[in-house]
């Protein structure tokens, strides 16, 4: 039913439709990146919702990463142009933005997702357009792709010290809670084949293996509260607590773990604790003496990890800031892209694919790291360390040179190039 | 001229866009439409039978998971989808018409409808998130949990095989069969949805004329006097909802299609709140309301993504300018801000107005607005066509 | 099943009820009594969270302080929010449905804008207790009294005050209340205002417990809607039954696993099963599921239907 339009109405409709149109084009902020001779890099990551906590470090790490190697004249003599687009912690931008990356902007490399989620919701259509593709965050192992390099952990690589240190230090019985998705399920599966052999694919010569005591507990990751997991795991009595809980919702578990009294009574350690920088969000006397491993701590100390502190806490503008795996993570990444393509003399994927898969080593802020060839994943070292009572962490103890055996045992894409999949235990 | 025709002008123009534009812009607009389509199943409960249904979009994701299913299990065999566009149709209808029917049969009031929809919703979001372990498996195509529906190969320690198919046809004549994808050689994927959301908008428009239209916008007005005619006003509550579930489980085929994914985040609150927020914002009485809405969410959303984060605020703007655009960016992405808006300010969104302001100014838009965007769109696609190009 | 087992159950059972009773008190004003359907409920509960967050963390005062401060402060947001936009809606349900779902997207984007997206925790100090071989937080029994002594209140309030009696006669006839002298316009905004400070209230209590993070209420939301639907028109009655009934329904199905079903996946050692039951998502999928089924045969609620038949 059309009646006539008043001038109000005119006014409003005009208002509100010109203020959607226009006023993004007032606030339009000089975009990042300028017409000239540049070479385009994109990056997808989320600045905003939930998973920005893991998205800000590795932000600011990429940020530093093009800046840094900008400033040192760029690669090949051109200059890098980086574009990011903010996810949003939303899984339906990735690939859309990611086929803006690749058929708009034409970008030479892709580097992000943080969930194995997001990652997975756009490899589809990396593999679609052959484009090459870095994923710089821990994540579950497994992936076999010959356009996608991995600069994060798999949970092998920190399985293994954990599990040693956990069976001499603290007894044969565990007892696992786990986020309830791919992650978890599938970090479940190796954990229950590392602790049975005493920390290896294979049973360990001469160890202590571990058994498992009560169910694995798979958490959805909106859960909260967490009073009838905290009574099963006092019902099973384990000697220690394996936690694959992911998210700002399962942080309350280690709270009322705590409230409950268990702290002290029984010992816990995790493969992801430590990832969102939940050291920080809790207090001491919550999380004190939770064992972690990972490749890389701010508390590192060796001469690249000195530069890199003090330079990402000039451009974060914060002396207490704290960094963590994913900003280290995003860095090193990018710098792998970057050593392939000096060593390849190009951009063209095939021939930078070539120059990893010859095995590019360096030094970085983890100290040294390897590309492994054949899996395209990365070699580390990794550090066992505990919480301390400054929010911060102690290292216990490190171990150099730990491949991600469970991916490298699947996934040879040196004999087998054409695969583009992810692999799970049996 | 009464009308300009501007709904088959749009449409005309819709037409020419993988021509003008890179293809990334026809991968775009086909997801708006897609959402549009989505919309448009609100706007038919809603904006016409006075229902408010916050589980549309669990259709949608019921529709998108069930095509998943069919088509990774039969893409192997027949080469084909039919089986998996119809098997997620009969789905979507077939959920909408059992919470249909507890729903109007039970006489329960519209408020308590619409929060049992909501209830719905959650419920097969949290069903979706579990289903991460290798257990969650309907023949090949595994479920997920959070990463999403793909299919596995033979041994299920190869999780994510391949995805999720796009449509395709395999006619008898053919000699290969056919994907409507979207990429730098074909556009067929966006004009199949261009084609399907003019077909469910006609669709609507003829509901709406005939008695199930009419009934429904009856109810809306006043049930009670709706019922005193004879009407059995269950049943039409009941019908209206049971074929708005179908649309919507429709726009989830096409989805799953178009991204050859789906995860649990369509059965998610905050895309069920964008649907509501397309259909708000471009006019609950207007079937284009919802593909207009979709749109502009769409480009603000990108804009804000794109530009608004990375982008550099001038570094010699004043502390007083920089807090400005800081405030400007965060209420322009607070769809919050809009919809509460758009509630108290525009009392029906903005496509009745618009439509309107083009219907008292036709003369304008006949002369000087249409031949206008004509020529731009000419002139577009012979510059990206055949390199003529003017600016 | 060992007695300590069992009473640990039964304490589960009473922690779902208080948990239930917490986040749908102040709805069942709202919306119970008022007929306002407020989406933007669970925005009052994270706010009063975020109100003790504020007082503990950075005013550095004590809990019990930011604890009595949060009911406060969110019952003035409350009036705010009525005087500023329900006011204006009134008559039309599904209006101030849209109006509040975005009042609740723009408070969740305040918090995050002022405190970042990142859960945040607040220590308390107190410990537990033993049963048999398990130990029990003695803060949940604390909650349960909390809940408790806002139902007293509430009671006492409105039964005995004659601000209730103002109250109850606005919201059974307001045309009346008004012609008797009553200010009906004040009324409402105060029984919003209070049913806003039962959710910062329960929001402040629970804090400490689970995690303090801007999107809290949208957990909730649904939970405390379902049960105050399923409870009827009575607050208190009504309250009081549907926490009961689904509380104990999402306590035993959390702990219990049902039966299982077997399919087709390959898993090692095979079969593959499917657990029903024994976990926090199955409790949940069994809360609604039961609510919708009690609608469906009580379509007014338990209190409702226990009106009618008297």
């Amino acid at each position: 039913m059309r009646r006539p339009l008043n001038r109000r109405e005119f006014l409003r409709t005009a208002a509100a439709v010109g203020g959607t149109a226009v006023v993004p084009t007032l606030l339009k902020l000089r975009p990042a990146w300028a017409q000239g001779k540049k070479v385009p890099v994109g990056s997808l990551l989320d600045k905003t919702g939930g998973i920005n906590i893991y998205g800000l470090p590795a932000i600011a790490g990429t940020e530093y990463a093009v800046a840094e190697i900008n400033a040192k004249g760029g690669l090949l003599g051109k200059q890098l142009e980086l574009i990011q687009y903010d996810t949003q912690s939303d899984i339906a931008n990735f690939p859309k933005f990611a086929k803006k990356l690749i058929l708009e902007d034409q970008v030479a490399v892709i580097h992000g997702g943080i969930t194995s989620a997001s990652r997975e919701s756009f490899r589809p259509v990396i593999d679609e357009y052959k484009q090459l593709y870095f994923y710089n965050i821990i994540y579950e192992g497994g992936v076999c792709d010959k356009y996608v390099f991995v600069t994060g952990e798999t949970p092998t690589q920190q399985m293994g010290p954990i599990a040693k240190y956990a069976l001499k230090k603290y007894g044969t019985k565990a007892y696992t809670v786990a986020a309830d998705y791919n992650f978890g399920h599938i970090s479940w599966k190796w954990w229950d084949i590392f602790w049975r052999n005493g920390g290896g694919l294979e049973p360990v010569a001469g160890g202590k293996k571990g058994q498992h005591v009560g169910k694995v507990e798979f958490i959805p990751l909106d859960v909260t509260d967490f009073n009838a997991t905290i009574n099963r795991i006092q019902e099973a009595k384990p000697d220690v607590l394996m936690s694959f809980l992911v998210g700002g919702a399962h942080i309350n578990f280690y709270r009322q773990f705590a409230a409950a009294g268990l702290k002290n009574k029984i010992p816990i350690v995790s493969t992801t604790f430590g990832f969102g920088n939940e050291h920080i969000v809790l207090d001491a006397k919550e999380v004190e003496g939770l064992v972690a491993c990972y490749p890389y701590f701010d508390e590192l100390d060796n001469a690249q990890n000195r530069t890199f502190k003090a330079a990402m806490k000039k451009k974060m503008g914060d002396p207490n800031y704290y960094i963590g795996d994913a900003g280290a993570e995003s860095y090193n990444g990018w710098h792998f892209w970057a050593k392939g393509v000096q060593k390849a003399g190009s951009f063209e994927r095939e021939a930078v694919t070539k120059a990893l898969e010859s095995g590019i080593e360096w030094d970085s802020p983890m100290g040294r790291v390897k590309m492994d060839p054949a899996s395209h994943h990365t070699i580390f070292t990794m550090h066992l360390a505990a919480v301390n009572n400054k929010r911060g962490w102690n290292v216990i103890e490190s171990f150099p040179n730990i491949p991600p055996t469970e991916t490298m045992q699947l996934c040879d894409l040196i004999k087998n190039p054409n695969q583009h999949t992810q692999f799970q235990p049996k | 001229m009464k009308r300009i025709a501007s709904t088959e002008t749009l449409a005309a123009l819709l037409l020419l866009v993988p021509w003008a534009f890179k293809p990334y812009t026809a991968n775009v607009l086909a997801v708006y439409m897609i959402y549009g389509i989505l919309a448009l199943s609100l706007t038919l409960i809603w904006g016409y039978a006075g229902i408010m249904s916050f589980g549309q979009t669990a259709f949608f994701g019921i529709g998108a998971y069930a095509y998943g299913a069919i088509g990774l299990n039969l893409i192997n065999r027949t080469q084909q989808t039919h089986a998996a566009v119809l098997g997620g149709l009969v789905v979507a209808a077939f959920l909408a018409a059992v919470v249909g029917y507890f729903m109007f049969y039970g006489r329960i009031s519209d408020v308590y409808a619409s929060i049992i929809t909501l209830a719905l919703t959650l419920v097969l979001f949290a069903f979706a998130v579990s289903t991460g372990g290798d257990e969650w498996v309907i023949g090949v195509a595994r479920f997920g949990g959070f990463n999403g529906m793909f299919g596995q190969g033979e041994s299920s320690q190869n999780i994510a095989n391949f995805q999720i198919p796009p449509v395709t046809v395999w006619l008898p004549g053919m000699a290969q069969p056919f994907e409507f994808k979207i990429n730098r050689e074909s556009a067929a994927g966006y004009f199949l949805v261009l084609g399907m959301s003019v077909v469910m908008y006609l669709t609507a428009r003829w509901l709406l004329r005939a008695r199930l239209g009419r009934v429904a916008v009856g109810i809306r007005e006043n049930e009670a006097r709706v019922a005193s005619l004879g009407y059995d006003t269950r049943f039409y509550k009941f019908a209206l909802f049971t074929i708005a579930g179908a649309i919507a489980g429709l726009a989830g085929i096409l989805f799953a299609a178009w991204g050859r994914f789906v995860n649990p985040d369509r059965f998610g609150l905050g895309f069920a709140s964008s649907t509501v927020v397309y259909v708000l914002l471009g006019g609950r009485t207007s079937l284009l309301g919802g593909f207009v809405g979709a749109a502009i969410v769409g480009y603000l959303t990108s804009y804000l993504a794109e530009i608004a984060p990375f982008g550099t605020i001038p570094g010699d703007a004043t502390p007083w300018a920089r807090f400005l655009m800081e405030a400007g960016r965060r209420i322009v992405r607070e769809q919050g801000a809009v919809l509460v808006g758009i509630v108290l300010a525009l009392e029906d969104g903005v496509t009745p107005p618009l439509s309107r302001l083009l219907t008292r100014y036709r003369r304008w838009a006949w002369w000087l607005l249409l031949p206008a965007v004509v020529f731009y769109f000419g002139q577009r696609v012979a510059c990206l066509q055949a390199d003529v190009c003017l600016f | 099943m060992s007695l300590d087992t069992a009473a640990i159950v039964v304490l589960e059972i009473l922690n779902s009820i208080t948990i239930l009773v917490l986040l749908a008190l102040g709805l069942a004003l709202i919306f119970g009594m008022m007929r306002i359907v407020n989406l933007a409920q669970g925005e009052f509960f994270t706010a009063g969270a975020f109100t003790v967050l504020t007082a503990v963390r950075f005013a550095h005062l004590p809990l019990w302080v930011g604890m009595l401060l949060a009911p406060l402060v969110v019952a003035g947001i409350g009036i705010a929010i009525e005087r500023l936009i329900i006011r204006r809606l009134y008559g039309r349900p599904l209006d101030v449905m849209l109006a509040t779902w975005g009042v609740s997207l723009l408070l969740i984007g305040l918090i995050t804008v002022i405190f970042g997206a990142v859960t945040q925790g607040i220590p308390f100090a107190l410990g537990n207790f033993q049963v048999g071989r398990y130990s029990y937080p003695e803060y949940r029994i604390v909650m349960t009294t909390v809940a408790a002594g806002l139902m007293l209140g509430v009671y006492v309030l409105f039964r005995y005050t004659a601000f209730g009696r103002r109250a109850r006669a606005t919201i059974a006839n307001p045309e009346m209340a008004s012609a008797a002298g009553i200010n009906t316009p004040r009324m409402f905004m105060l029984t919003f205002g209070l049913g806003a400070g039962l959710a910062g209230a329960a929001g402040a209590i629970m804090a400490p417990i689970v995690g303090v993070v801007p999107t809290m209420g949208v957990l909730y939301i649904a939970r405390a809607f379902i049960t105050v639907v399923v409870g009827g028109p009575v607050v208190l009655v009504g309250t009081l039954s549907s926490a009961s009934a689904l509380g104990f329904i999402e306590a035993l199905i959390s702990r219990f696993s049902l039966f299982q079903i077997e399919t087709a996946g390959h898993c090692a050692p095979p079969p593959c099963a499917i657990n029903i039951g024994g976990s926090a998502f199955f409790g949940q999928i069994a809360l609604l599921i039961f609510a919708i089924l009690l609608l469906r045969l009580l379509p007014q609620g338990i209190s409702g239907f226990w009106r009618q038949r008297r």
